[in-house]
């Protein structure tokens, strides 16, 4: 592992720590962690299913898009916020 | 033996998946790795199509499917796949993900439980703080060789993909692979995006949730991805079973040709 690797863990596990310890009082970091996990479900699939029931363009695909941005936004916070919470 | 394909159009109107279908019966979806279009998995094709209904695709942004942006994450990649379901009115299918798509196959058990009758893992990791990484050659190959030209990249990769045994007795099987791998432009872009959604992958901490039956398959020799990543995927999902392959590398399907086999009798046991 090198120098750089090293650092980023060793920061990585000091701010899980904290990060853990102060979510305690909401449950607990993996509770926390799966309720956002939902919260971006629900967002998603609401704007898709948005999409779905409008049949006109652009807006169908404007909200399709959103959903997508959405869902794959939610999901770069959900790895960073588990691989730190290491849950 | 009858088959078919198709494109898949996205609610989004960019993106577009390129499917086939070949054989029937139970119905198996293939998920294939990274940089690599559906047309990879003709081996397996080959083995499973004779008693079951394969289903493989192309990724967003990968052979003939398209992508709006290069941007992707293994989520985005599982919804793809199960829009193909969708397509094709397929309620519930096997499912064997290989390496990146063994990433994808994992959140489409954990998203779309419902759809998954049973699981194979191949060549995989769940991502996450515990992953055990490739050694440092590996990882300098991997960013080197989106730059390389098709051709070199894909002979260079020889002593990464197969184990020992393959690459001194099995040159011609490792040549099949390649001249088949280079039928597909490589798309730069599209292999960085699929690198970026692989180091992004993080099912680890909720592999307990995977209700499937769930077969873990990995080469004891894999230098892509160490088979330590697949104890720790079988310690972890419930009641999986693992199969080491003792002289294989990470393209083991070409190495093993029996493994094709022992998956078929596994999907035919979860049927």
């Amino acid at each position: 592992m090198g120098f750089t690797d090293d650092v980023l863990e060793r920061t990585a596990e000091v701010v899980g720590r904290v990060a853990r310890t102060a979510l305690l009082p909401w449950g607990g970091a993996e509770a926390c962690v799966d309720a956002y996990e939902a919260a971006i479900r629900a967002v998603t699939d609401a704007q898709l299913g948005a999409a779905r029931a409008v049949d006109v363009e652009p807006m169908r695909s404007v909200l399709a898009s959103c959903a997508h941005l959405t869902r794959d936004i939610g999901a770069t916070h959900l790895s960073s916020a588990r691989w730190i919470l290491d849950v | 033996m009858s088959s078919g394909s198709g494109l898949v159009s996205g609610l989004d109107g960019h993106t577009r998946l390129y499917w086939e279908t070949t054989g029937t019966g139970e119905p198996v979806l293939l998920v294939h790795g990274l940089g690599l279009s559906g047309g990879a998995w003709w081996r397996t094709v080959d083995a499973l199509a004779p008693s079951m209904r394969v289903i493989t695709f192309d990724h967003r942004g990968i052979g003939r499917s398209e992508s709006w942006t290069y941007a992707y994450t293994t989520e985005a990649m599982a919804d793809d796949a199960v829009s193909i379901l969708d397509e094709l009115t397929l309620d519930r299918v096997h499912l064997y993900g290989f390496s990146l798509g063994g990433m994808v196959a994992q959140q489409i058990a954990l998203r779309h439980p419902d759809r998954v009758r049973s699981l194979v893992l191949g060549a995989t990791h769940s991502g996450g703080r515990r992953v055990v990484a490739p050694e440092p050659p590996v990882v300098a190959f991997f960013r080197r060789r989106a730059r390389m030209p098709s051709e070199e990249a894909a002979w260079a990769s020889v002593p990464y993909n197969y184990g020992p045994r393959t690459r001194a007795e099995q040159v011609d099987r490792i040549a099949e692979d390649i001249e088949r791998r280079l039928h597909n432009p490589f798309n730069e872009r599209a292999y960085r995006a699929q690198l970026l959604a692989a180091s992004m992958h993080n099912c680890y901490g909720r592999l307990e949730r995977i209700r499937a039956p769930t077969l873990v398959v990995h080469g004891a020799r894999d230098r892509m991805i160490p088979v330590a990543n697949a104890r720790m995927i079988a310690e972890r999902v419930p009641g999986a079973r693992m199969k080491i392959l003792a002289e294989a590398g990470h393209l083991y399907p070409t190495e093993d040709p029996a493994v094709d086999e022992a998956i078929g009798e596994f999907f035919a046991a979860h049927a």
